[in-house]
């Protein structure tokens, strides 16, 4: 299994977390500790970005530690995602995760838009994570356009309803050259570690956490089942090595 | 009925009338519902389910809206108005309403003074006075409130899609419109003068906004106006259309209910509270992605309970009058309200409620600078 390395920082762990729905900002802290998360997503429609110490969200998340994505839902246009990338931008936050989903109902996201978006905050100097609907062809083209890493869902947002896209998963994790972390629809423990299980290099949740009964626990629950993925890869499984070797397309060109 | 309904509403009521508890059952263990669902759900034969429904609409709003609850607040502009509703309190044969359109200075004041609750998203009410109430002026408010507030609602008479468009520009993403009731002929008789007398007009104002860009349409009918069913199933099927023909604006509920008060309307088809939660209930699980908000009318307690199963958003504080936040208490002048409040909680109360119950205060879920 490779390193993970997005936009020059390595992470040693493989679970990242989103930061909403979560019932108080001491719970969103307990929960950030117990997933050993070090890449969260903040929506930014949803902070006072400029305001970091007396934030609900943000005063409890060390940036030290922890990375700090911030992402555009809520934007229906590449324009309005592009406004929210430089708002965060001018505020110290390089990283962006891509989120245009102008289908209010399914929250999927809009392609033509998305890559629109892709290329501009790229061009700005970005590490810029694409939330995509699993098309391996969009995938290439949002790796063309600068994209540091690719988030295919594995089912709606806020859906749990766990990896749906299973197949095309499988294709762009085979064809990508940059991480591939599935984001959204993940409702389970073993929905995260069958994403690590399928190659893809992480997996971010959120509902799944946030809405669980014991949130912290929870969080703990993915953060053990994400790295039992990712030492049951490296332990060479002998009844899946098909999986197992599409894991890691680049190990024989080195 | 929802004129684009293929069947009337004594087709309608006969199908709740045979409702089974097998059908409420099916409709219970689906994951997608449909139109019919959502009539099994609001049928007689569906109150003994209710523990059932109520664990399913908490799965579905715990999805979409985590343990969270959005507030708001409304800021009535003016109550000036043309119409002659004959249950709303600021209708034109009504004399006993001291009217007041607030002047720019006015409407600061009141914004300031509900900002510092703690509020950042504002519904803007106006009555229907084409005199005062214009589109032009409206965008003067939208643009002077944009600065303040995160987001900003709308709920005035309905426009034409150009001036949604202008309405949009100036700042506001979200609109409400209660189309009071969905059947024409009773339409006719509470609203016999003014241009809300056109049905159809109000009818398709979400669709005309959803096109001019507004994120967020607001539908409901009034509860107490006409027998609950029928206009519960209306409003469903006007919110289907709209997901299809609108797919990039998310839909809001509303379940605003008249109570009996002392010399005020008395509303011909009571519903009771425990038909507001079935309705509740039964609309999130049909809606799951789709905004819910309690209304004011309801006591405290309901608002509290109903907030964890159903509705994702309420306001806090509300005060129905123009001038009521501010400007009212230095002039020291009566309450001169569109309707009578419930929950006359102030925000803090409001908040605290809300985290006593293991939820979080969202104030800000969008952004101005967008």
């Amino acid at each position: 299994m490779r390193d993970l390395v997005i936009g020059g920082r390595t992470f040693t762990n493989r679970f990242f977390l989103g930061t909403g729905k979560f019932a108080s900002g001491d719970l969103l802290r307990a929960a950030l500790a117990a997933s050993g998360t070090e890449l969260v997503t903040t929506a930014l429609t949803r902070v006072h970005e400029g305001d970091a110490a007396n934030d609900d969200i943000l005063k409890v998340i060390d940036r030290s530690k922890v990375e700090v994505m911030l992402n555009t839902s809520g934007a229906r246009t590449a324009d309005e995602a592009v406004r929210i990338a430089k708002i965060g931008k001018a505020a110290g936050y390089n990283w962006i995760k891509i989120e245009v989903h102008p289908d209010a109902r399914y929250l999927l996201p809009d392609p033509v838009e998305t890559l629109a978006a892709v290329k501009a905050c790229a061009k700005l100097g970005m590490v810029v994570l694409p939330y995509i609907n699993a098309d391996p062809v969009l995938a290439r083209h949002c790796e063309d356009a600068g994209a540091a890493a690719v988030m295919p869902l594995g089912s709606p947002i806020g859906s749990n309803r766990g990896i749906r896209t299973r197949d095309m998963i499988e294709i762009i994790v085979e064809q990508s050259h940059v991480p591939v972390v599935v984001d959204a629809g993940i409702g389970l423990p073993s929905h995260a570690a069958e994403a690590i299980e399928l190659g893809a290099d992480a997996v971010l949740a959120n509902t799944a956490v946030a809405a669980a009964d014991d949130p912290v626990a929870m969080a703990r629950a993915f953060n053990l089942a994400v790295q039992a993925a990712e030492i049951g890869i490296k332990a060479g499984p002998p009844t899946a090595r098909v999986t197992a070797s599409a894991t890691s397309p680049m190990d024989i060109f080195r | 009925m929802f004129p684009l309904l293929k069947y009337t509403e004594e087709q309608v009521d006969a199908y709740f009338a045979k409702v089974t508890p097998d059908m409420v059952r099916a409709s219970l263990a689906k994951d997608r519902h449909d139109w019919f669902d959502l009539l099994n759900l609001l049928s007689p034969a569906a109150y003994p389910f209710k523990t059932d429904m109520r664990l399913k609409a908490r799965t579905a709003r715990l999805k979409y809206y985590g343990k969270t609850v959005s507030v708001y607040a409304p800021l009535y502009i003016g109550n000036t108005c043309v119409n002659s509703c004959r249950y709303c309190d600021f209708r034109t044969s009504h004399t006993g309403t001291v009217r007041r359109n607030l002047t720019m200075d006015e409407i600061r004041l009141e914004a300031e003074a509900i900002k510092a609750t703690g509020i950042d998203n504002l519904l803007i009410v106006a009555g229907e006075d084409p005199r005062v109430n214009t589109i032009a002026h409206f965008c003067e408010v939208g643009r002077m409130l944009k600065k303040m507030f995160s987001n900003l609602s709308l709920e005035v008479a309905p426009q034409s899609e150009e001036g949604y468009r202008a309405l949009f520009e100036a700042g506001y993403e979200s609109l409400t419109c209660f189309q009071e009731t969905y059947d024409p002929e009773r339409y006719k008789y509470f609203h016999p003068a003014g241009p809300k007398s056109n049905y159809e007009w109000r009818l398709w104002t979400q669709l005309r906004a959803g096109k001019a860009g507004f994120r967020t349409l607001g539908c409901a009918f009034l509860l107490g106006l006409c027998p609950w069913r029928p206009e519960a199933a209306s409003l469903g099927a006007h919110a289907f259309y709209l997901m299809k023909e609108c797919f990039e604006s998310k839909i809001q509920f509303a379940f605003p209910r008249f109570c009996r008060v002392d010399g005020g309307f008395v509303p011909p088809c009571e519903v009771s509270e425990q038909d507001v939660d079935l309705m509740m209930l039964a609309f999130r699980i049909v809606f799951p992605q789709s905004c819910m908000t309690v209304s004011t009318r309801e006591s405290p307690s309901f608002r509290d309970y109903i907030v964890q199963v159903a509705a994702d958003n309420m306001s806090a504080g509300s005060r129905v009058t123009p001038g009521g936040y501010a400007v009212l208490e230095q002039e020291h002048a009566a309450d001169v309200a569109q309707f009578t409040l419930t929950d006359r909680r102030s925000p803090a109360e409001v908040y605290a409620a809300i985290k006593a119950n293991g939820q979080e205060v969202v104030f800000k879920n969008w952004d101005n600078r967008i």
